[in-house]
């Protein structure tokens, strides 16, 4: 009778357990604890902690649509913890690269990426996303050659560094530059939630891309800057105006770039 | 040389921080080689106190304790002695053989010497078709005896007993006594402890009397009792 | 000396029949094997994960060997007076002491070289079905390297659980203590690093001389921890693994040599 009882006791439980509802969000934002505190906790077991950590942001930016202040910051801080608590350990470091910087985070990104310099000095990835946020976030073109020379040097770089450098000078490519940078992250991610992040990303690159060609190839012509995006059309140089993955609508900045309403995020 | 010598033999025991218990008083005497001797005495009176100095495992306060001349403290004293203690507990883990194997390796015998010597002995008391048996499902008796055999291993000249015959059936006393006086004939001293009378007047050669601590009779076993009878109800008014 | 490795055999027999001890063992198994299949769920290098959890399985395994059980084994040999009849024939204290060490650093070596083994079993088989974009090169002889040091940092902690068992009677102090021990003694590298970077510099000076007294006191397991350079395949520095070598071995013999010192005024009663 006692077994009986016991066992619709259990099943109960297992059932409230399914109705429980679980939110993704308040457990992956849960707060994060100060990197010294976690690493004294976890003492010798601090890369098991590392690992906990990196699934925890993984899992994060894998799973939201727009990243709000508080969520970006949050995932600086996961890993920045991830890193700190295996410093030799490189998927932290390639993580921070590649999400950070898009959703505003450039100091929490370069303060990752600078330590991991210090730590693993055979990854050509850590300089290389450096000199990227150099480049295209902060428009430091010799910070960024600076640290593609670095790059170049470390085993397995892409050979096409050294002829970076030489572009890194030239107005206008940095959109190029950073749909390349897009790529090689595709062909070292797995993670389809990931991938899809990144291909979005790629998307609206190479929308801007094909406008900032279009731009160009009509101050060849007439001379000087249409006055708006529309003007492409009249002048039957583009079909139409390519759509923002990310929702937004492309406009004409004052110095003849492209950006979007969307801000990209 | 005395196979145990004790003189001016003083032992206190702390209990907790501040209450000091007298355990052993002044205590000397004497025991000479070849003989069986007997301590008797009433519960607490000191019996297994001074046993437990005489083997090494507690120190006094003060004063000497010998054994064959050797310092108690010095492992070198226990050479020549075979200890059973009171209530003797067993690594029940090993077996029988295993057990009489490692306290001959704690005497220092070579294993040419041992092989025989235990089968001997496990026959001697019973246990040989016991002897691959786990020590954990040894009765009560069973491990008396594999005790008495572990201190007969290393065929020692003194033998040391504590309460040998405490919790014995009258078969059981009768197979220790038996065992005592044939140890005599083989020409070893015999030192053992009881709370009963009756149990040293009859095997031993001389007798000592301790109560609180202190030697109240040393001597042959004959004229104990009244001193014996006299002592206890001293000890039992208090 | 054939005496203390008499005392050696029996601990070690004592230790193999205890059947928390198999339980453990089987534990451990299937925590290794199953490290794989864990590391599958996780994001990030699987192998990476794989060694992560299958090395800190085999160092809770030797922390159970080696602070629990050498203490429980202790506290019961004295508790159950069945050291009455090891003491009580001709041998010194010293050499029980001994003898018990290494009978329990047996124990330990022998349970995490089965773990070990079943380690690289388990990393090999992941290592070959890995699907992964670029698969790396597992550095096998410097794990080797680190599964000798692990032991090495084990027969510290039995000594440390030794030298705690000299002077208490209960099994759950010693362990305590030893637990204690252990928990400081893996985060003085941690610590020692912490102080020195910027946070470091708020802390007061009274308790960075502390630690200083403490990082000279405690025994830096960090040193025996090769587990980050086995996994990251980091370059060997033989100059501080002689030294660590050295220290651990120092530390450990100083510890057995208070614990004996202890243990020869020890009244068992």
């Amino acid at each position: 009778m006692r077994c009986l009882i016991g066992l619709i006791c259990l099943f109960l439980s297992a059932w409230i357990n399914t109705k429980v509802e679980w939110n993704l969000k308040e457990w992956t934002t849960s707060p994060l604890p100060r990197p010294e505190s976690a690493l004294l906790l976890s003492a010798e077991f601090s890369p098991l902690s590392s690992d906990y950590f990196l699934v925890k942001a993984a899992i994060f930016y894998s799973g939201m649509a727009k990243f709000k202040k508080a969520e970006s910051l949050w995932l600086s801080k996961a890993l920045y913890l991830a890193s700190y608590l295996d410093p030799y350990y490189f998927e932290p470091y390639w993580m921070a690269g590649v999400s950070l910087p898009w959703e505003g985070r450039l100091q929490e990104a370069k303060k990752i990426l600078k330590r991991g310099l210090n730590y693993l000095n055979n990854r050509w990835e850590i300089p290389f996303y450096l000199g990227f946020i150099s480049f295209y976030f902060e428009h430091d073109s010799k910070v960024a050659a600076n640290y593609f020379l670095m790059a170049s040097k470390l085993p397995n770089a892409p050979t096409y560094l050294p002829l970076l450098v030489s572009r890194l000078a030239v107005k206008g490519r940095e959109t190029r530059i950073a749909i390349a940078f897009l790529q090689e992250q595709l062909k070292m991610t797995k993670e389809k939630k990931i991938r899809d992040r990144l291909k979005k990303r790629l998307k609206a690159l190479q929308a801007i891309s094909f406008l900032e060609r279009a731009v160009e190839r009509y101050k060849e012509i007439y001379g000087h800057l249409p006055s708006k995006l529309n003007s492409l059309i009249k002048q039957n140089i583009i079909s139409t105006i390519p759509e923002d993955p990310y929702g937004g609508s492309f406009y004409l900045t004052e110095d003849g770039r492209i950006w979007s309403t969307s801000n990209l995020r | 040389m005395s196979a145990i010598s004790l003189k001016e033999i003083y032992k206190t025991y702390k209990k907790g921080l501040r209450q000091k218990i007298l355990a052993v008083k002044n205590l000397s005497f004497a025991v000479e080689q070849g003989e069986i001797f007997g301590f008797v005495g009433p519960n607490g009176a000191g019996k297994s106190t001074t046993i437990k100095i005489l083997m090494g495992l507690i120190f006094a306060d003060r004063g000497e304790a010998r054994l064959f001349d050797l310092p108690c403290s010095h492992p070198k004293a226990r050479a020549k002695v075979g200890f059973v203690p009171e209530q003797p507990a067993l690594y029940d883990h090993l077996t029988g053989a295993e057990f009489l194997h490692f306290a001959g390796e704690l005497y220092g015998l070579s294993k040419k010497n041992f092989m025989e010597q235990a089968l001997k002995l496990l026959e001697k008391v019973g246990l040989k078709e016991a002897m691959d048996l786990k020590l954990r499902h040894y009765s009560k008796g069973m491990q008396q005896r594999l005790v008495i055999a572990q201190a007969l291993i290393a065929n020692p000249e003194l033998i040391i007993m504590d309460e040998p015959l405490s919790g014995l059936d009258p078969i059981g006393r009768m197979e220790i006594m038996d065992l005592i006086k044939s140890l005599k004939e083989e020409g070893k001293t015999i030192f053992f402890s009881s709370h009963i009378l009756h149990d040293v007047e009859t095997v031993c050669d001389r007798v000592a009397l301790i109560v609180r601590g202190e030697l109240k009779f040393l001597g042959k076993p004959d004229n104990i009792e009244e001193t014996f009878r006299e002592e206890i109800q001293k000890w039992a008014k208090s | 000396m054939g005496k203390i490795i008499s005392i050696a055999k029996v601990t070690f027999k004592e230790g193999i029949r205890e059947r928390v001890f198999l339980g453990v063992l089987i534990f451990v198994g299937l925590l290794l094997i199953g490290s794989g299949f864990l590391a599958d769920l996780s994001i990030g290098d699987i192998l990476k994960v794989t060694q992560d959890i299958g090395l800190s399985g085999l160092s809770l395994l030797g922390l159970f060997v080696a602070l629990f059980l050498s203490t429980h084994l202790i506290a019961k040999d004295l508790d159950k007076k069945t050291i009455y009849l090891v003491v009580s024939k001709p041998i010194a204290r010293w050499q029980y002491i001994l003898g018990k060490f290494l009978g329990l650093s047996f124990l330990t070596i022998f349970a995490i070289f089965v773990g070990f083994i079943v380690f690289l079993i388990t990393l090999f088989y992941f290592w070959k079905t890995a699907k992964i974009y670029h698969v790396p090169q597992i550095a096998w002889g410097k794990h080797l390297l680190a599964f000798v040091y692990l032991n090495l940092k084990m027969c510290l902690l039995i000594a440390v659980g030794i030298f705690f068992s000299s002077f208490t009677s209960s099994a759950l102090v010693a362990f305590s203590f030893s637990l204690l021990i252990y928990f400081i003694g893996a985060n003085l590298q941690n610590v020692k690093m912490i102080l020195e970077s910027k946070v470091g510099e708020n802390i007061t000076p009274i308790l960075k001389s502390l630690f200083k007294l403490a990082y000279w006191l405690f025994p830096n397991l960090s040193l025996l921890d090769l587990k980050a350079i086995a996994v990251h395949n980091l370059p060997l520095n033989i100059g501080n693994l002689g030294l660590s070598l050295l220290y651990g071995l120092a530390y450990t013999a100083s510890l057995l040599l208070f614990a004996s010192f202890i243990f020869d005024r020890r009244e068992l009663n």
